[in-house]
């Protein structure tokens, strides 16, 4: 065999941008609404429903951010009154739009998270309410009052492409599970999101955190597989689009020209040690030397095309023992095992 | 004279005239509809009382030559008051009797004498020039063609457009263009006049030339729904059908052989059909009839050169090509045809040598440049291969195997070669790291026990490819898509399916290359004259001796085919394969034929095998090699092998005797009870009835009902065999052990039941017997590798086991299959890797984890332990 193997190199640099400590309020508070559209069958009302109680109850338990910041939106409140605040009517979506607007600090960010059936008829794009449905134009209109802060919709919908497209901009995060509205076959991204979110296998880069890009990144191939498995055609392309050109790729990476914006979008501020600053000052120092190793770390990887990957690994493999063992300095510290 | 005497007497000069042009209309229409005998006699009488009229005797002509009366038409034209004025009918008659020199004489005589068969003359004799090896002289007359066309303005009759047609035809040679016109003139010969057959037949070779099968028949179908029993048509239309490889074919040449009993062409085509299916002797007869009537038939010196090449008789082969080449020393053709049968009966080093001769006879040979390059490929040779075959779609863009080669060529930079001590394995850059890490040891172990069971050794290393495309695999194969095989040997090459180009559970991937490997081995020892029964029922038999399960194996549909009595004899069991009656006879010949071997093998050793490859190579026969490895005639086999197979099965095929009328599909639960009751040695109906209790739950009576059957028919592996039902009954009621042993049991018997082993390994670690449960997921990858649950699952067994190669086989495994956690993968197998003491590939693969994660905690840590033991 003679190839190297780094065909991994859209994640690599993701640790580059957030394996740097962050802090929570630095980065604004989460504000999140999920909307639950017309399930049309016992089955999807079902799955639509366990898809957004995921969601709900991790970001709420996983990602710490406050109960009252999370609203969910359903077909009928009576399936989970604990959960569900209103139902998802086009009037009560954007009341919800407009209430968040108002409490929202200028750092805030705003997380819209879509689950249901989309359509499209004669170049309209639908997203499926009770009642009137919504349109990419409702949202833009909703979405108008939040200027400052950093949107990211995610449509796990059929049709979401066509959906989430106009909607492109500066400091907006869109994530379709379809490229186009053509595509108008029932999805299988909003599962394979769900659980993402609820942190399982999705931490690619194993920071602790789970960034919309790498929620992205595992719901697409996930989705793949499923249908590879399941030897069926692929009538899904999940996209995303954060750098405000309207243009939603399929391979989003750090690379860019999609990515870079989404990999910082961390939910709920940081967990792990990672982000904390202790007080004993010892072990604020022994963070601090760490967060120095990684960004050395950070710096050899930005050069990774640059070198070969014997000598890239070589440059690589010091600043890791370091970093190993200053976590185990810092283990021993916090009375774990060094 | 009076008035009236005089219009008497006009009318009865009249009378006779009118009547003649009547019967000249009547021999028309019976020539042109086929009644050649009638046309004969009426043309016959017509000539008696107008015996200058030239029109008429070379239609007298063409009917005789059209029932094969050729030295009767030879007779008439040289009879002619004005000879010049026929020699060109005489002309084609002395070429049907081989007589070329006076064919040349009579076409020159007939453009010399001009008239209105003068351009059919010229192209006659350019073709003449042409088969006698002048091309470059015939090539000049041709091309004068196309200023005739032009200079006429379209004001060219039929016949001479058809001349035209035929010379633009050959130069096509050179200009591939030119077949479109050559066609174009053929279309415009057809308009202009509807009832004449010669144009349409014309089409119909160029469209076959061309490989437009199709096109041909349709052009063909013309002619024939007019007349039947245009020989012409009949024989191009044989010739369509046997390029289709259709059963039609014979039919058509027998209908074409009563028609004209001394049709040459036709009884060549026969004489290389049975060279195909290695029937010598049929063939050197037919070709020898054939040469009776023509001894300077270039196809019948071909098929008898054929017939001696394939049973290795060097002298008599290089005789008889040096006769045809005394007739023509430009014959590509001859070696062209011979290459193809080589590849027929799997001779492909043969092949490559035939193409070569072909075009160091004619550098334009395009078809032999073709079969040049494809049989190198087959050889493993791919760059000559492929210089070979982009000259031969240069030469003829019109060949889809050319082109469908040559695509298939352009994607190997996508497939990444992996060398072992005597394999190169080639596969996709998809699945490589994951198919090799289980193909390479599987394929050394097979050469380690073939070769010690040969006592041979291939020509090394063997490449083995195999594709994720169906239709690439085809292609490789046979040059186009639609090929019904998964895996195919070429001696040195052996190329097949990769299991992601079938469903999940189609097949074993590592069974059916097994199966492929022997074939080398055969063809290695036989020197490639293995027949095909005998190597394929041989390949059965050695994966029932690799594996358990492997292989063939009895089916319902088998034994019903036994009791029915439509299986083939031994001594006929190639036909099961070459000329099958029905379309499955093809795969119980399989089973059949290996059944075979392991009656031989049982009764007098595993080097009776052996001896007869040799025998094959030193051109024995299989009636010698019975009788002297055997010591029986294949004939008496035929019993002894029928006694066996009936014993064997004796309790089956008992159980599939019709006793009554089944219930009709619709039936219910009661009907069929009934029937099976009434039936109770119906291994149909307990199946059904016990499946239909299965659907409703009803375990118990389920359970006895399957019990029944496996009773009748224990051997019984398929997809819906009693085993599986009854594992799944037993799994129901928690009874695991029992689960546990039918799915031994039918694991046993089948080598591609997935599910029954992903099940069979589930009940085993409920078992807490992991080593079971490993083995028998070693199995499934061996069907379908590509779950990465599977892999993980059997990576933890092998932990468990303390399997630390086999863990890390399987964690590798996972990378592999490129997970979305692919920093989580990179780290397990990194912990593997260092727990098998592989310290150098543990550190590069946590080094690939950590630059993904850097800040991977456990994978940090592992970076260090593995550090510390000094890698």
């Amino acid at each position: 065999m003679t190839r190297g193997r780094l065909a991994y190199l859209p994640l690599l640099a993701i640790g580059l941008l957030v394996s740097a400590p962050t802090d929570a309020s630095a980065q604004g508070r989460t504000h999140a609404v999920l909307i639950v559209g017309l399930g049309g069958s016992a089955e999807f009302r079902e799955s639509f429903h366990a898809e957004a109680a995921t969601i709900y109850r991790a970001l709420i338990d996983v990602h710490g951010v406050p109960a009252e910041n999370v609203t969910y939106l359903g077909e009928k409140v009576e399936v989970d009154p604990d959960m569900i605040a209103m139902r998802s009517t086009r009037a009560n979506v954007l009341q919800t739009f407009g209430e968040i607007a108002q409490r929202a600090t200028p750092m805030d960010r705003l997380l819209v998270v879509m689950i249901g059936h989309g359509t499209a008829s004669g170049g309209d794009v639908q997203f499926n309410l009770p009642g009137p449905d919504l349109t990419p134009g409702d949202f833009l209109e909703g979405l108008a009052a939040f200027p400052t802060q950093t949107l990211a919709l995610v449509h796990t919908g059929s049709a979401s492409g066509g959906f989430v497209a106009p909607l492109s901009g500066p400091n907006r995060i869109l994530v379709a599970a379809t490229r186009t509205e053509r595509q108008l076959n029932a999805t299988e991204f909003g599962q394979f999101f769900a659980a993402a979110r609820a942190g399982e296998g999705a931490d690619l880069d194993k920071d602790e955190r789970v960034s919309l890009l790498e929620a992205f990144l595992y719901s697409r191939r996930e989705v793949e597989r499923l249908y590879e498995d399941e030897n069926e055609m692929l009538t899904e392309t999940a996209v995303l689009d954060d750098n405000g050109d309207g243009e939603l790729s399929h391979d989003a990476g750090l690379a860019g020209p999609d990515g870079p914006l989404a990999a910082t979008f961390v939910l709920g501020g940081v967990s792990g040690t990672a982000g904390q600053t202790p007080d004993d000052p010892e072990l604020a120092r022994l963070y601090q030397e760490r967060v120095e190793i990684q960004a050395r770390i950070d710096d050899v990887r930005a050069l990774r095309d640059q070198m070969d990957e014997t000598r890239y690994l070589d440059a690589l493999e010091p600043l890791l023992v370091e970093l190993a063992l200053k976590n185990r300095e810092i283990r021993a510290l916090e009375g774990g095992e060094g | 004279m009076s008035r009236a005497w005089c219009r008497i007497a006009i009318a009865v000069a009249l009378v006779p005239a009118a009547l003649a042009a009547q019967d000249a209309t009547e021999a028309r229409i019976a020539l042109r509809s086929g009644s050649y005998e009638e046309a004969i006699d009426q043309y016959e009488a017509l000539l008696r009382s107008e015996p200058g009229s030239s029109s008429m005797r070379v239609s007298l002509m063409t009917a005789l030559v059209a029932t094969g009366q050729y030295d009767d038409a030879v007779r008439i034209g040289r009879d002619a008051p004005d000879p010049g004025a026929v020699a060109n009918a005489t002309g084609e008659a002395l070429l049907r009797l081989g007589r070329l020199d006076e064919a040349l004489e009579a076409f020159e005589a007939a453009i010399d004498a001009g008239g209105p068969w003068r351009l059919t003359a010229e192209v006659n004799l350019a073709e003449l020039l042409f088969d006698r090896g002048r091309i470059d002289e015939a090539m000049d007359r041709f091309d004068r063609f196309i200023d005739v066309y032009n200079a006429a303005d379209g004001q060219l009759g039929s016949r001479d457009l058809v001349a035209v047609g035929r010379a633009v035809r050959y130069l096509g040679r050179t200009e591939p263009d030119l077949f479109m016109d050559a066609l174009r003139a053929f279309d415009e010969a057809a308009r202009t006049d509807p009832t004449w057959a010669e144009p349409l037949v014309r089409a119909g070779e160029l469209f076959l030339e061309k490989y437009d099968s199709p096109g041909a028949k349709e052009e063909l179908e013309k002619v024939l729904s007019q007349n039947p029993r245009h020989p012409d048509a009949l024989f191009v239309m044989a010739k369509s059908l046997a390029f289709d490889g259709s059963p039609g074919t014979a039919p058509t040449l027998d209908t074409l052989l009563a028609v004209n009993d001394r049709h040459v062409e036709a009884r060549a085509l026969i004489a290389m059909r049975h060279l195909s299916n290695e029937g010598w002797e049929e063939a050197r007869a037919e070709a020898e009839a054939a040469l009776a009537v023509n001894p300077n038939s270039l196809s019948a010196l071909t098929a008898l050169t054929g017939s001696y090449l394939l049973q290795n008789d060097q002298t008599a082969f290089a005789e008889t090509r040096s006769r045809a080449l005394a007739i023509n020393p430009a014959y590509a053709q001859l070696d062209i045809e011979l290459a193809e049968l080589s590849v027929q009966t799997r001779r492909y080093a043969q092949a490559v040598e035939r193409a070569q001769a072909a075009v160091a006879l004619d550098s334009a040979a395009w078809e032999g440049w073709g079969l040049l390059g494809m049989n190198q490929l087959r050889l493993g040779d791919i760059e000559a291969g492929r210089a070979n075959l982009e000259r031969a779609f240069g030469g003829d863009p019109y060949n889809p195997w050319f082109k469908n080669n040559l695509d298939l060529l352009d994607t190997f930079e996508r497939y990444e070669p992996h060398r072992t001590a005597h394999f190169e394995l080639f596969l996709h850059g998809t699945e490589d790291e994951l198919l090799a890490n289980y193909l390479a040891p599987l394929a050394e172990e097979a050469y380690d026990s073939l070769s010690r069971r040969y006592r041979v050794d291939p020509t090394l290393p063997v490449r083995a490819e195999l594709f994720p495309n169906h239709a690439d695999f085809s292609v490789r194969t046979l040059g186009e898509a639609g090929l019904g095989a998964l895996g195919v040997s070429f001696g040195r090459v052996l190329v097949m399916d990769s299991p992601s180009a079938r469903q999940v559970g189609d097949y074993n991937w590592a069974s059916v290359f097994w199966h492929e490997l022997a074939h080398t081995f055969h063809l290695a020892l036989s020197d490639n004259r293995v027949p095909r029964w005998f190597s394929e029922g041989l390949a059965v038999h050695e994966q029932r001796k690799a594996r358990e399960g492997w292989g063939h194996q009895p089916s319902i549909q088998f034994l019903g085919a036994l009791r029915e009595e439509r299986l083939k004899k031994v001594s006929e069991l190639n036909d099961g394969f070459m000329r099958p009656d029905y379309p499955n006879q093809v795969i119980f010949s399989y089973y059949q034929a290996s059944l075979v071997f392991q009656l031989i093998e049982d009764t007098y050793g595993f080097d009776a095998i052996r001896n007869m490859l040799v025998g094959y190579r030193d051109g024995l026969s299989t009636a010698q090699l019975f009788e002297r490895e055997l010591g029986v005639s294949v004939e008496d086999f035929d019993e002894t092998f029928d006694s066996y197979i009936h014993d064997r099965f004796a309790t089956p095929l008992a159980g599939l005797v019709p006793l009554g009328d089944p219930p009709g599909p619709e039936a219910g639960i009661d009907d069929v009870r009934a029937f099976a009751q009434a039936h109770p040695g119906d291994l149909v109906a307990r199946l059904r009835l016990g499946s239909m209790l299965f659907r409703e739950q009803r375990w118990d009576a389920a359970e006895e009902e399957f019990r029944a059957a496996l009773r009748i028919f224990p051997e019984y592996g398929g997809l819906d065999s009693p085993y599986y039902f009854l594992a799944r009954i037993h799994r129901e009621r928690g009874e695991l052990d029992q689960a546990q042993a039918a799915l031994a049991r039918l694991n046993a018997l089948s080598e591609s039941n997935y599910d029954a082993l992903l099940l069979q390994s589930e009940i085993l670690t409920e078992l807490g017997r992991p080593g079971e449960s490993a083995a028998a997921l070693d199995k499934a990858v061996q069907i379908w590798p590509y779950e990465i649950d599977l892999h993980t699952r059997l990576a933890d067994l092998h932990a468990e086991l303390g399997n630390g190669q086999g863990e890390v086989r399987e964690r590798a495994a996972v990378v592999a299959l490129d997970p979305v956690d692919r920093a989580e993968a990179l780290y397990r197998l990194a912990k593997a890797q260092h727990g098998a003491g592989d310290f150098a590939s543990a550190r590069r693969s946590v080094m690939g984890a950590l630059a993904i994660a850097p800040n991977y905690d456990e994978a940090l840590e592992l970076l260090l332990l593995i550090r510390s033991n000094g890698s």
